[in-house]
Parts: C-alpha cells; sequence; structure tokens
C-alpha cells in the first residue's frame, strides 16, 4: 500500500498506472461486448460479406462523398400478396439514398427461405435514377445465400447484359449501376406455391469500414484489435507472474540456504541465462503446437532468471539482519523466517519485477504470433500482424491494418515499463534526484 | 612483459581455432599453463566459464536432438539411401546386370549400412552420433538449397552467416556508440532536454516490437517515399562495377539498419545513465571532489572506470535481445541472413536446417557471453585479485 501511494506520487508511475486501468477497463468491456467474435476469428466465411482490406470511414471526413461506407439496410417496407390459388408474393423493398461520387465494392443481398414443398421462387430487380434492371431470376435452389451483385455469375451477366445495352461503359455491375446520385430501390421478390418463411436484408460494401476499417479477409479491425488487449494483457501480466513467482522462489531458495545448494542453483542458473530463449522457443513451439496457456509458460520458463538473480542477492543481506537472526535464536524454522520475514520485505521487488517483465512477455508472445507460430484460435494483436504481413500490408499500404495492433501492443508494454521505472526509482533510492 | 606474451597468444590461439581447431590447442594450453602460474584466481574463474557454456552447448544440443531424435533419424537413413542408390545408379554395368531387382538390393545394401551405423536402434543410443553430425552441420537439408546449390546444411548456413553478422555487428555498433553516447550526456546534464529524451528513447526501445518498427519504415521510406528498396541485400540482377554493388548493398543496408538502431539505442543510454547517475552518488566522488580534483580526471578514474563492468552487463543483455529480434527483423526486411533462414526452414518444416541454425544461434549466443563474461572477470577489480 506505502510503495503504491510512492509510486502515485510519480509522474512515470502515475502515468503508467492510468493507462494500465483505462486499458483494464477498456479489456473487460471488449471482452464482453465482443465475445461473440472471438469463434468468429478464422471463420474467414463469415468475414466474407464485408469488403477486403478498406480503410476506415474517417479517412474520407473532409470529403464526406468521395467514398461510400459499409452499412447494412433493412426493407423499409415488406408487401405480402396472395396470388390466385395457393401461391405468395413477398416482395422487400430497400431504399438506398445513394450520395457518393464512387460506385460501392459490392452490393450483397441475403436471401433465407424455409417452405414446406415447392422452392419459392426469387426475382431481384434494381431501380435507379430512370432505369431498372433484373438481377435475378430464379428458383431459391439454384442460388446462394448471400447474393454479391459483383460476384455471383447470374447477377454479374444480367446486369453487365443490361449495360452493353443501354452503352453503359463499366467494368463492374455495382459500377454499371450507381453512376450518379440518387434514390435507388432494390426489390427482392419470393414467390411460391404453398406456406413458406422468407427474410432478406442488403449489405452494401463500402469502399470505408467502421472506425478502423478491415482487413484482407474483411475481419473487422476495431473489433479484433479491442479483443487482442483482454488476451494481450492476460498474457503478459500471467507470464510474468508466472516468472517472477518461480525466479523469487529461486532466489529466495538459493540466497536463503546458501552453500552448497546455493553454488549448484546459481551454476545451473548461469547455465539457463546463456540459453538463447527465441530460437528455442520458437522450436517448442514448432513441436508441441501448444495452446495459449502452454505458450505463457514456455515464455516463463525463458524469462525467470533476471528476478532470481535480484532476489537472491537481496535474500543474502536480509538474512543477517537482526530480526531474522532473533527468529532462529528462538528457534524458527527455515520455512516460518522465509515466509514470514524475508518474503514481505522481497515483496515489493517481486512486484516491480512483475511490471518490468510484461513488456518483455508480452512482446516476445507478439512474436511468436507474428511468426505464426502461437495459438492460431486465439486473436492476437500478432496474428494480426502476422496476416498483415503475409498478405503485403506494406506493398499495399494497408497502414489501418499495421499500425492498431502495434500501437497497442506497445500501449500495453509502456504501461508497465512507466511502472517498472517508477518503481525501480522507489526501491532504489540512490536514482532518485537530488 | 607477460602481459604481451599473453596476450599475442591469445589472439594466434583465436585465430588457429577457426583455421587448425586441432594445432590451437597448444596455444590455449600454454596459455591456460601461464594463467595458472601467474593469476590462479583469474584463470580458474575464466576456465569455470568456458566450461560452463561448454555445458550449456551440451544441453541445448542434446534437448534439440532430444526433440528431434526420431525425426534425425529418419533423415540419415534417407540419407543413406540415396547415397547408396547413388553409388548403385552410377555403376552401368551393375544396372544392367542387376535388372529389375535393382530396387531391392539397394534397399538392401542401405539397410545393411543403415545397421552398421546403428540407426535402427533408438535415438538415444545414437546420442554421440547425432550430435557430431549437428557439431559439425553435417546433414542433409530436405527442401532448402544453398545458393550453389549444394544441400550440405553447412553450406547453406554459412552461406547466410556474414549478412546476419554484418548487419547485427554494425548495428551494435553504432547502438552502442549511439546509446553510451547519450547516457554520458544524459547523465551530466540531468533534467535537460537530452536527458528527457533518453528517457522517451528508452520507452519506446521497451514497448515496441522492432520488427513492427520495420514494417512502419518499409511502408514509409520504401513504398511511399520510395527512398529504399523494401527488402533483400543487393538489387536483383545486382549491378556489374564494384563501386554500384558497394552503393546498391548500402542502399539495402541503410534501413534494416536505421530501424534496429533506431529502437535500441534508447535502452542503452537509459542503462549507461542509470549506471552512472548511481556511480556520482557513491561516497568516493564526492571524496575526490573534496580534494579537488579537477571534473575530467573524477569523471574518467571515478565514474566511468568503476561504471565499466556494469555497462558491460548491459552490453551482453542487449546482445541477447538484439540476437533475438534479429530472427524476426530479417524476416520483416527479407535480409538473407540467419534469421530469414530459420523462418524458411520452418516454413518448409526442413528439420536439419532447424536443428543447424538452432546449434549456431546457440554457438554464436554463448560465445559472445563468454567472451563478454571474461572481459568482464577482467574489467572487474575486486574479481582480478
Amino acid at each position: 500500500m506505502e510503495t503504491l501511494k510512492e509510486l502515485l506520487s510519480y509522474k512515470s508511475g502515475l502515468t503508467g498506472i492510468a493507462v494500465i486501468v483505462i486499458l483494464s477497463i477498456a479489456a473487460i468491456y471488449s471482452y464482453f461486448a465482443f465475445q461473440k467474435y472471438i469463434a468468429l476469428w478464422r471463420n474467414t466465411n463469415y468475414w466474407s460479406l464485408y469488403p477486403s482490406a478498406v480503410p476506415p470511414e474517417w479517412v474520407s471526413a473532409f470529403n464526406p462523398h468521395s467514398a461510400v461506407p459499409t452499412k447494412w439496410f433493412k426493407p423499409i417496407n415488406v408487401l405480402k400478396k396472395e396470388l390466385y390459388g395457393s401461391a405468395t408474393n413477398i416482395t422487400y423493398i430497400f431504399k438506398i439514398n445513394y450520395k457518393w461520387d464512387v460506385p460501392p465494392n459490392d452490393v450483397k443481398i441475403v436471401i433465407n427461405a424455409t417452405y414446406t414443398k415447392f422452392a419459392p421462387a426469387v426475382i431481384i430487380k434494381i431501380y435507379g435514377p430512370k432505369f431498372k434492371v433484373t438481377a435475378i431470376q430464379d428458383t431459391i435452389t439454384n442460388l446462394p445465400n448471400v447474393i454479391s451483385l459483383n460476384n455471383f455469375d447470374e447477377a454479374k451477366n444480367a446486369i453487365m447484359n443490361w449495360a452493353n445495352l443501354n452503352n453503359i461503359n463499366a467494368t463492374l455491375p455495382t459500377a454499371a449501376i450507381f453512376r450518379q446520385k440518387g434514390t435507388y430501390y432494390i426489390t427482392v421478390t419470393f414467390v411460391g406455391i404453398g406456406k413458406f418463411k422468407a427474410s432478406s436484408k442488403l449489405l452494401v460494401d463500402g469502399t470505408v469500414y467502421g472506425l478502423m476499417g478491415t482487413d484482407v479477409f474483411g475481419r473487422d479491425i476495431f473489433i479484433y484489435t479491442m479483443l487482442g488487449l483482454p488476451y494481450g494483457l492476460l498474457i503478459g501480466i500471467l507470464t510474468s507472474i508466472i516468472a517472477a513467482t518461480w525466479g523469487t522462489l529461486y532466489g529466495l531458495v538459493s540466497g536463503y540456504f546458501g552453500g552448497w545448494v546455493d553454488r549448484v542453483l546459481q551454476r545451473i542458473l548461469d547455465v539457463w541465462y546463456s540459453i538463447p530463449g527465441l530460437p528455442l522457443l520458437i522450436l517448442l513451439t514448432i513441436l508441441l503446437k501448444p495452446n495459449i496457456w502452454l505458450i505463457m509458460v514456455l515464455i516463463a520458463v525463458f524469462s525467470w532468471m533476471g528476478v532470481a538473480k535480484v532476489v537472491r542477492s537481496m535474500v543474502l543481506q536480509l538474512k543477517n539482519e537482526n530480526y531474522v537472526l532473533a527468529s532462529k535464536a528462538v528457534g524458527a524454522t527455515s520455512r516460518w523466517i522465509m515466509l514470514k520475514h524475508i518474503l514481505p520485505q522481497i515483496a515489493p521487488f517481486m512486484m516491480a519485477q512483475v511490471a518490468l517483465g510484461v513488456p518483455g512477455a508480452i512482446l516476445t508472445e507478439v512474436s511468436l504470433d507474428f511468426l505464426g507460430l502461437g495459438d492460431p484460435n486465439v486473436p492476437t494483436w500478432g496474428w494480426m500482424l502476422h496476416d498483415a504481413n503475409v498478405y503485403g500490408a506494406a506493398v499495399n499500404g494497408y497502414w489501418w491494418w499495421v499500425l492498431p495492433p502495434g500501437i497497442m501492443t506497445a500501449l500495453v508494454a509502456l504501461g508497465f515499463a512507466l511502472i517498472g521505472y517508477a518503481m525501480d526509482v522507489i526501491l532504489n533510492p540512490r536514482l532518485r534526484e537530488v | 612483459m607477460i602481459k604481451a606474451i599473453v596476450i599475442a597468444l591469445f589472439i594466434l590461439a583465436s585465430i588457429l581455432t577457426f583455421t587448425y581447431p586441432l594445432l590451437s590447442l597448444v596455444p590455449w594450453l600454454l596459455l591456460l599453463v601461464i594463467g595458472l602460474k601467474y593469476n590462479k584466481q583469474l584463470t580458474l574463474m575464466i576456465l569455470s566459464r568456458v566450461v560452463d557454456s561448454a555445458i550449456v552447448l551440451l544441453i541445448v544440443l542434446i534437448v534439440t536432438v532430444a526433440l528431434f531424435g526420431g525425426t534425425i533419424a529418419q533423415i540419415k537413413k534417407a540419407m543413406i539411401y540415396e547415397s547408396v542408390k547413388r553409388t548403385v545408379m552410377s555403376n552401368p554395368q551393375l544396372v544392367q546386370k542387376l535388372g529389375s531387382k535393382i530396387n531391392e538390393v539397394i534397399k538392401k545394401l542401405a539397410e545393411q549400412q543403415i545397421k552398421a551405423q546403428g540407426l535402427d536402434k533408438p535415438w538415444y543410443a545414437n546420442l554421440p552420433n547425432y550430435l557430431m553430425s549437428v557439431v559439425t552441420l553435417d546433414l542433409r537439408s530436405q527442401v532448402l538449397t544453398s545458393n550453389s546449390g549444394s544441400r550440405l546444411v553447412r553450406d547453406i548456413i554459412m552461406e547466410r552467416l556474414p549478412n546476419t553478422v554484418l548487419l547485427f555487428t554494425t548495428a551494435t555498433i553504432i547502438t552502442a556508440i549511439v546509446g553510451i553516447a547519450l547516457g554520458l550526456v544524459a547523465a551530466r546534464k540531468r533534467g535537460s532536454f537530452i536527458d528527457k529524451f533518453v528517457t522517451f528513447a528508452a520507452l519506446i526501445s521497451a514497448s515496441f516490437p522492432m520488427w513492427w518498427i520495420g514494417m512502419l519504415s518499409i511502408e514509409i521510406f520504401s513504398y511511399q517515399l520510395k527512398l529504399f528498396p523494401s527488402g533483400g541485400m543487393l538489387s536483383v540482377p545486382p549491378p556489374k562495377q564494384p563501386l554500384a554493388l558497394a552503393l546498391d548493398f548500402l542502399r539495402h543496408l541503410a534501413l534494416p539498419l536505421l530501424t534496429i538502431v533506431a529502437v535500441s539505442f534508447g535502452g542503452w543510454a537509459y542503462v549507461t545513465r542509470s549506471i552512472l547517475v548511481g556511480a556520482t552518488k557513491e561516497d568516493y566522488v564526492l571524496a575526490a571532489k573534496a580534494r579537488g580534483l579537477a571534473e575530467r580526471v573524477i569523471l574518467i578514474r571515478h565514474i566511468l572506470r568503476p561504471s565499466l563492468p556494469p555497462i558491460l552487463t548491459m552490453v551482453a543483455l542487449s546482445i541477447i535481445a538484439s540476437l533475438s529480434g534479429a530472427i524476426i527483423t530479417e524476416i520483416v526486411f527479407n535480409w538473407p541472413g540467419m534469421g530469414l533462414l530459420y523462418w524458411q526452414a520452418i516454413e518448409t518444416l526442413d528439420v536439419p536446417v532447424v536443428l543447424g541454425l538452432t546449434y549456431m544461434f546457440t554457438l554464436i549466443f554463448v560465445v559472445t557471453m563468454l567472451i563478454l563474461d571474461v572481459l568482464y572477470i577482467i574489467l572487474e577489480p575486486r574479481l582480478r585479485r
């Protein structure tokens, strides 16, 4: 508690704690808010609905008509008509108020129908300013669940034929349709015999998307940057705690018992110090294909040595303090002395070591994921950067894909580094400014 | 006199180690004898460090070989089969004589050799055998080849080694000079602009992944501003003139070098500053001031000299960090060094190359640590006598 108070009196300590507190709150929030997207992380099918690798919406802030935002549309009206016999006609009408200078990347129409006997037919028509075109006219069994005007051949051919007949010069269907600003209506009609249920919604794949854009798979970068936060914090803190705990125990035993125990343990420590961590970590991850928990343990295995060294040298001093000697004189056991007298004294140092260890731990984990060796089912910043690198983010200038994960990693590391530095100054009074 | 002899012997021994390893034993043993005679404690200390390094190498080797034990046996069997096949096939008379039974004969011969080499036994029985082939890098790669087309892991790695050493020694030297100089200035003028800049740079060092800065700098400096090439070590095809070739190389070197230096110098500067600030508060510095010694003399003799060993420790730790960073930084910059090779080997699951490289990384690492430790022992007066 005393240390915490002192920590807050330092500018760097205060900044660090503020950063970590804000990030932790954001982490808890995003974990619960975006929970369902964790399972969708590798589901490229789900994300293929969305535009691939488009920048965030705010890039067109100064020129709002220059980029089309990605937006879901719900029908403004549903018309249901009983036809002769037992036939039913359900029409969904979508209204798009098009006010952008460029055509959208794509328009996707999601159709769903449940029927008993006869598959209903689907007719999709597009009404633009002074024109009308029929894009789809087919039974639903021949149609995919998501109809892309640019990529589904039937729709594409129909629209391009119409464009050719009317001398419209365009390479893509959406470019042929959205040539000017104005109001567009798209109608989706289901016609079927017997009872059936249908639903439809429409997505305009824009040239910009949301707060942070999308990656090449169409994944929302904002969601996954935020989801990386709980994992990043968890990995960093837990790994560091494992390493610091083991290091403290090791240093405690080594320093307290001294003699041959100390000599053997120090020798092992020296050997461990000279083992190159990352190459071996890489090797182990290739072989074990570990999940996220095992990765944390593996990283900790290669990062506890510093703590052990510091703790040992502290214990060497503490074990000759008068109160320890007094305790020994009245017959306290070694365990009692270590736990009751020495451990509380080194606890603040351990905390500092935990804080100082977090940046290294998180950077290592991000690096492993960047190499494609981490747990693929966990949406981490390292995986985002891995995908960015593999899919040529630098060549194509997808800065919105590279910046957020890196900055967030750095922010977490920075927060803990600030706390660590401040604690270092508090615990080593010599560094204090006079 | 004895100092000169020791230094001369050391240089001779170092050179011989790389050229005639067996012959180098003579100067090393001579050094040992001289050392034991004139400064027993120091020699024993250095000796125990050398033994430690050897233990580390052995442990890492055994662990990696154990991990890949089964795979190595398979690789070796495949190698034997290949070589038997080649010898049989290169003998046309034999091929004609054997006719359709040729594959059976090859298999039989190969199995004989496999048995003769003991490869049908479990991996631990063959440990010395395996260790030898990893240590001498006498393995055949499965996928990757060297530029000259060789499949020998030794050739592949030796081709890449100079590139890594070139990039990272240059970067480390520049970082050391910039970092230590800035740390010195910051320690002398605490609270100044440079001092604040050092703290800021240190925070960047501690928190940004080097390869991420690399990705960004590629995007900005090579794709947006088109100042530097985006990766590789030479243009394809490389220019013919020596001068143009050197310039081309420097242009490729610039971006990775700048990235590494920009990310690492802050840490060096900050630690140097901390050590020096700690040293200025020692009692003996105050005593020196009280005696009225010149500022320069105090700085060099009372502050810098005792700060050298801890600074050296920092050097060791940051070299460790940069070696680990090297692997990924090379991948981002497509720098044809060992890091990139490691990545390629992982991607293609070329186990022999992975094994060889792990050994090489450990070797470089251990030798660097050993040299720094020995320097530490020599520089630290409390350990010297």
